[in-house]
C-alpha cells in the first residue's frame, strides 16, 4: 500500500501518450502533478528528487473516470418506507473499506457518483466520491466543494415498491407526476412560511420539517437531480413538471429510450447517463437500443455511460468502446462519455474530467488504447496518490477484516457486485409479508 | 468495617463493635464493588415476537413508539427490583449498574442503580440521568435505515430547538400568539438539547461511532460513546473531543477460543473431502489461501480482544458496557482482555472507579474509602485468578452470600445434554420452512454432526462442533442451486429443545431455527 500521510502528492507521469480530452492526443508527453494537482504538461519536464517518476513509456494517460451512477462505497442505499425521503443522505453511511472502491481504481475509475437507490419517487441525497482507498475516515472520501446532488425515480420501481407494496400513491405513472408536483407545492409554501418568519413577518417560527427543507433546496436549484428513468412519455413528463417549477438541473440516469426525445432533452438542456448495452430486464426497459449512447451524443444531449455496478465500474472503458460499433462515435467522442461528461453531470468538470493544467490529479494509466480490448489499466492516481497500482496489487487488499467471518468461499458472489438500485426492497415485492 | 449502609472504617486495626457480624477474610481479596458503565440490569427480556414488519402500521409515519422514539420513557417504568439479571450481576460481583432502557434510536431515559433490594424505588440512586440513543433502525417502517434514523435525529432535534424557544416565549408574553403544541418526546428532547441530559449514544462498530460522534458534531449535544466494539482507530478523536468512552464487553464469537492448530488442519482436510470435483493442485493451492485468509480472520478478532489494552496504552479512561454480553461470559472476556496486554490495575478501574466518574458518582462510591457507600466484593483469591470464587457481595451495606455451584465439566455429563437426533425447522424468511435431521455425536472430547434436509437424501458430514455449555455451533458447506454455500449454525440447546440462528453465506441471510429431540444415543 503506498504511503498516504498527506492528502495529496507529487508525481511524475513520464513518456506516455496523454489522451487529454480537451485538448488532443499528445505523444511522448510528461505530465507534473504538484500538491494534488496538475501542474504541466509537455515533454521533457524535470521535477525534484523528492517527486515519484512513473514511466509510461508505451502506455496511455487519461483522464480518471469518472462513474455518474454508482453504488459502491455506502453502506445503505434505499431508505424505501415513504415514496419521498428526499431528508436522507447516502453520504451519511459512506464506507471507506468497502472493497468494491478499490476494484473500481484497478478499472481506472476515481471518482463516482455514489447514489440512493431508485426505491422512491424523490430519494434521498447523493455523495460525489473520490476514490481515496486507504484513507480511514468516511469524510475523507467526499469530493469537498462538489455540488448536491439527490435521487429522483421513475416508473416501475416506486410504482412498485409503493403502489403495490403498500397500495399507496403512486400507483402509475400519473401518480408519480402527482407526487413531485405535490412534494414541490408543499416546499413552497414551506419556504413561504419561513422566509416570512425571517423576515420577521411572524411571531412564532413555522414548523421545522426536514424532508420540506431539502424538496425546497431542489426548488432554489442548489441541488442537481439525477433522475433513474427509462420510458420516453416519463421523460417529458418530468421535464414538463420541472418547467412548472422553474428547475432546471436535471440529468436523467438509464434513460434507455431518451434516444427518442433526444431533441426534446437537448432544448430542455437536460443531460443523460446511460448503460452502453443493458437492457429487457423489465417491462419498462423493453424499447432499447445500443445505439442510444450515439444518438444522445449526435442530438447534443451532454450524455455519460455508467455502470451501476461493482462489477460493470471495472471496465467503463470497454462499455465506452461500444460506442464506437454501435454509432461510430470518435475515440474523443465515446472517451468524454466517461471522463468530462460525467464531470459536466456532476458539477465537477471544472475540476476534473480532462488533463489540464490546474485541474485535480486524477489519472489513469493503460497498456494500451483505453478504448481497445487489449487495454488493461497499470496504475490510477487520485490527487497525485498513486492509489492503485498493477505492480504491487497484493491479493487480499481489504483494509478491515470481519472477526465473526465465515471463511468466504471464492465462488461466492460479492452481495456489492450487483445492481444496488433496488437493495432493501426485495422482500417487499417477493414476499406476501408486508 | 461496614455501617449504616456506608464504608464506617477502613484500615489494619479497626474498633471491631461488640455487635458486629465478623467475617473472616484472611487471604482474601476486597474489592471495591463494580460498577456497570452501560447495561439493561433489571430489565426483563421480552421475546421479540416478530421480527419482521409491525401489522396495522403507516409505513411512512409510524407512531413514535414502534418507529422507537420514546425518550420521554424511563426504566423505572420497566424495571423488576427482582429480574433474573440484577442476581446474575450481583454475582459476578456488580453493586451498581447505569441501566438505559431498551429500545431503538431513542429508547430513554437512564438511570444509574443498585444491584439489591426489596422494591425499585429502593434500588434507585440517580434517575433519569442520561438519553439512550443509537442508530438502530426500524422493523421496514420509517426509520428502517440508517440513514433514516440520522435524518430523524436531526429533525426532533430542531424540532425540540425550535419548540423550546416557543415554549419559552409563549410563557412570558402569550397574547396574540399561537400556542406551543405538545409532544411528549420533543419535551423530553429538551434537556439533550439543552446540553443538560448526555446522549449514552451506542456506538459498536468502528463505523457507529464515526456516525454518532458525526453526529455529535452537527447537532452539539453531550455525549457518551458505548457499546464500542471496534473504537481504537478512532482514539484520537475520542481524545480530542473528549468523549468518554465505554467499551463493549461482548466480544466477537469465537475471539476467545484457544487455538487449536492440530484441529484447523483437520478441518481443512475435510473440507478438501467434500469437494471431490477440484482438481488435486487446486485442493493444496486452496488451502493456501484460505490458511492466510483464516490468518486474517485470527489478527482481527486479536485486535478485538486487544481493544482495552489499546485504549490503555493510549491513556484513554474508560467504562465497560453490558447491553450485549451474556452475564455468565463477563469473568472470561475481562481474562482474555488481560492476556491480550490489559493490565490488572486498569480492568479494575474500567469497572470501578472509571464509571464511577463518567456517571458523576465518584464522590460515594468507586472505591473502598471512609464514608462512601459500602458496595464491596470479597473474594477467596486474586478476582483476575480463573478460579476465583467470589463469596459475599455487599450492596448498599446489604450482604449477599455468592453459592459456589461446582460445574461438572466431565464431557460425560455434557455429552448427554446435547447428543442425539434432532428434529429442526428453519424458518426462511419470504420462502417456505426448511425441515430435516441433525444428529449431535459425542466421542471423548469432542463432538461431531451429521445434518440432512427431509427434502434431500444426502447427509452433510460435520468433523468440527462446539459446544459451550449449552451452546452448541458448527458450520459446513452445502450445495444451492449448483453452487457451494457456507452454512453456520448456532443453537441453545435445553433438554428436549434447541433454538438458534442459521446463517448464510457468512451472514448475508440469517434465518431462526427451533428444534426437537426424537432419539438419545445408545452408547
Amino acid at each position: 500500500m503506498a504511503n498516504h500521510c498527506a492528502m495529496s502528492q507529487d508525481v511524475l507521469i513520464k513518456n506516455g501518450t496523454v489522451i487529454t480530452i480537451t485538448d488532443g492526443v499528445k505523444e511522448n508527453t510528461d505530465v507534473l502533478i504538484q500538491n494534488g494537482k496538475i501542474k504541466s504538461i509537455g515533454a521533457g519536464i524535470s521535477a525534484g528528487d523528492q517527486v515519484r517518476v512513473v514511466e509510461a513509456e508505451g502506455m496511455y494517460v487519461m483522464p480518471g473516470i469518472i462513474d455518474a451512477h454508482s453504488h459502491i462505497g455506502i453502506d445503505v442505499v434505499n431508505e424505501a418506507t415513504a415514496p419521498v425521503t428526499a431528508e436522507v443522505r447516502v453520504g451519511d453511511v459512506i464506507n471507506p473499506y468497502s472493497v468494491s472502491i478499490y476494484r473500481a481504481l484497478a478499472g481506472g475509475v476515481t471518482t463516482s457518483h455514489a447514489m440512493h437507490g431508485s426505491a422512491n419517487a424523490i430519494g434521498g441525497q447523493c455523495e460525489t466520491i473520490k476514490h481515496r482507498y486507504g484513507e480511514e475516515d468516511p469524510e475523507a472520501l467526499k469530493m469537498e466543494g462538489a455540488p448536491r446532488t439527490i435521487k429522483f425515480a421513475l416508473g416501475e420501481n416506486p410504482m412498485r415498491v409503493h403502489g403495490e407494496g403498500q397500495g399507496i400513491q403512486p400507483k402509475t405513472r400519473m401518480g408519480i407526476e402527482q407526487v413531485f408536483r405535490k412534494a414541490f407545492a408543499e416546499a413552497q409554501d414551506y419556504e413561504t412560511s419561513w422566509q416570512k418568519y425571517n423576515a420577521g413577518n411572524s411571531q412564532t417560527a413555522p414548523a421545522y420539517d426536514i424532508r420540506k427543507e431539502a424538496v425546497a433546496d431542489i426548488l432554489s436549484g442548489e441541488i442537481i437531480i439525477h433522475c433513474h428513468s427509462y420510458r420516453a412519455d416519463e421523460i417529458l413528463m418530468l421535464m414538463d413538471v420541472l418547467e412548472d417549477y422553474g428547475v432546471d438541473k436535471i440529468c436523467f440516469q438509464h434513460v434507455n429510450e431518451g434516444f427518442k426525445v433526444a431533441p426534446e432533452l437537448a432544448a430542455f438542456g437536460a443531460s443523460a447517463s446511460v448503460f452502453a448495452d443493458w437492457w429487457a430486464y423489465k417491462f419498462e426497459v423493453y424499447y432499447s437500443t445500443a445505439y442510444n449512447a450515439a444518438i444522445l451524443t449526435k442530438n447534443n444531449v451532454v450524455t455519460s455511460i455508467n455502470s451501476d455496478s461493482g462489477e460493470l465500474i471495472r471496465h467503463l472503458y470497454h462499455e465506452a468502446g461500444k460506442s464506437q460499433k454501435y454509432g461510430g462515435l470518435t475515440d474523443n467522442e465515446a472517451l468524454r462519455l466517461i471522463t468530462i461528461n460525467p464531470a459536466k453531470q456532476l458539477g465537477i468538470d471544472d475540476r476534473v474530467g480532462s488533463i489540464e493544467v490546474g485541474k485535480e490529479g486524477d489519472v489513469a494509466i493503460f497498456s494500451a488504447h483505453p478504448l481497445s480490448i487489449y487495454a488493461i489499466p497499470q496504475m490510477t492516481i487520485v490527487d497525485g496518490i498513486v492509489r492503485f497500482d498493477i505492480e504491487t496489487d497484493p491479493v487480499d487488499m481489504r483494509l478491515d477484516i470481519d472477526p465473526e467471518e465465515n471463511m468466504p468461499s471464492f465462488y461466492e458472489l460479492d452481495a456489492h457486485d450487483h445492481h444496488r438500485c433496488m437493495e432493501g426492497v426485495f422482500e417487499d415485492l417477493f414476499t406476501d409479508q408486508h | 468495617m461496614i455501617k449504616d449502609g456506608l464504608i464506617h472504617e477502613v484500615g489494619k486495626s479497626v474498633n471491631i463493635p461488640i455487635d458486629a457480624e465478623v467475617i473472616v477474610g484472611d487471604s482474601m481479596f476486597v474489592y471495591a464493588g463494580f460498577i456497570a458503565a452501560a447495561s439493561h440490569a433489571g430489565i426483563p427480556t421480552k421475546e421479540e415476537k416478530s421480527k419482521g414488519r409491525p401489522e396495522g402500521v403507516k409505513v411512512s409515519d409510524p407512531p413514535n413508539d414502534i418507529a422507537g422514539i420514546t425518550p420521554q420513557m424511563s426504566i423505572r417504568e420497566t424495571m423488576k427490583y427482582n429480574d433474573s439479571s440484577i442476581t446474575a450481576f450481583r454475582k459476578q460481583g456488580f453493586t451498581m449498574a447505569h441501566t438505559l432502557p431498551k429500545g431503538r434510536m431513542m429508547a430513554g431515559r437512564g438511570s444509574i442503580i443498585l444491584l439489591g433490594g426489596e422494591n425499585e424505588d429502593d434500588m434507585i440512586l440517580v434517575e433519569d440521568m442520561s438519553l439512550s440513543g443509537s442508530l438502530k433502525s426500524a422493523p421496514r417502517i420509517y426509520p428502517a435505515t440508517t440513514i433514516g434514523v440520522l435524518a430523524t435525529w436531526r429533525q426532533l432535534y430542531r424540532q425540540a430547538d425550535i419548540a423550546k424557544d416557543h415554549e419559552k416565549k409563549y410563557n412570558m408574553a402569550p397574547i396574540g400568539m399561537k400556542r406551543p403544541s405538545f409532544s411528549q418526546e420533543i419535551k423530553a428532547l429538551y434537556p439533550v438539547v439543552n446540553k443538560e441530559l448526555p446522549v449514552f449514544f451506542s456506538s459498536p462498530k468502528q463505523m457507529d461511532l464515526h456516525r454518532t460522534m458525526q453526529l455529535q458534531k452537527e447537532l452539539g449535544f453531550k455525549m457518551v460513546a458505548i457499546d464500542i466494539e471496534q473504537g481504537w482507530r478512532l482514539i484520537p478523536r475520542l481524545k480530542s473531543n473528549g468523549t468518554a468512552a465505554i467499551l463493549a464487553m461482548n466480544l466477537p464469537k469465537g475471539a476467545t477460543k484457544k487455538d487449536k492448530k492440530k484441529k484447523n488442519d483437520e478441518k481443512e482436510e475435510d473440507k478438501d473431502a467434500d469437494e471431490i470435483k477440484k482438481p488435486e493442485e487446486k485442493k493444496e493451492e486452496l488451502s493456501e489461501e484460505k490458511k492466510t485468509l483464516q490468518k486474517r480472520i485470527k489478527s482481527s478478532q486479536a485486535d478485538y480482544v486487544g481493544q482495552a489494552a489499546t485504549f490503555e496504552k493510549a491513556s484513554v479512561p474508560f467504562g465497560f458496557s453490558f447491553t450485549k454480553v451474556k452475564i455468565t461470559d463477563i469473568k472470561k472476556n475481562i481474562l482474555a482482555m488481560v492476556e491480550a496486554g490489559l493490565s490488572e490495575d486498569a480492568a479494575l478501574a474500567a469497572l470501578t472507579t472509571n464509571p464511577a466518574k463518567i456517571l458523576g458518582i465518584s464522590a460515594v462510591t468507586g472505591t473502598l474509602e471512609k464514608g462512601k457507600m459500602a458496595n464491596m466484593i470479597v473474594s477467596d483469591t486474586s478476582y483476575f485468578k480463573e478460579k476465583a470464587n467470589i463469596k459475599y457481595v455487599f450492596v448498599d451495606g446489604q450482604k449477599h452470600e455468592i453459592e459456589v455451584k461446582k460445574k461438572s465439566k466431565s464431557s460425560g455429563n455434557a455429552a448427554i445434554e446435547v447428543a442425539g437426533t434432532w428434529n429442526y425447522v428453519v424458518d426462511v424468511p419470504g420462502d417456505s420452512p426448511v425441515e430435516g435431521t441433525l444428529k449431535l455425536i459425542a466421542s471423548e472430547d469432542t463432538y461431531t454432526a451429521e445434518i440432512s434436509m427431509d427434502s434431500d437424501s444426502d447427509i452433510i458430514e460435520i468433523s468440527e462442533v462446539e459446544v459451550d455449555g449449552s451452546n452448541v455451533s458448527f458450520s459446513f458447506s452445502t450445495d444451492i442451486d449448483g453452487q457451494s454455500m457456507p452454512v453456520s449454525m448456532s443453537i441453545d440447546v435445553s433438554d428436549e429443545e434447541f433454538e438458534g440462528t442459521v446463517s448464510l453465506a457468512g451472514g448475508m441471510m440469517t434465518a431462526p431455527v427451533t428444534g426437537s429431540k426424537i432419539s438419545t444415543p445408545n452408547e
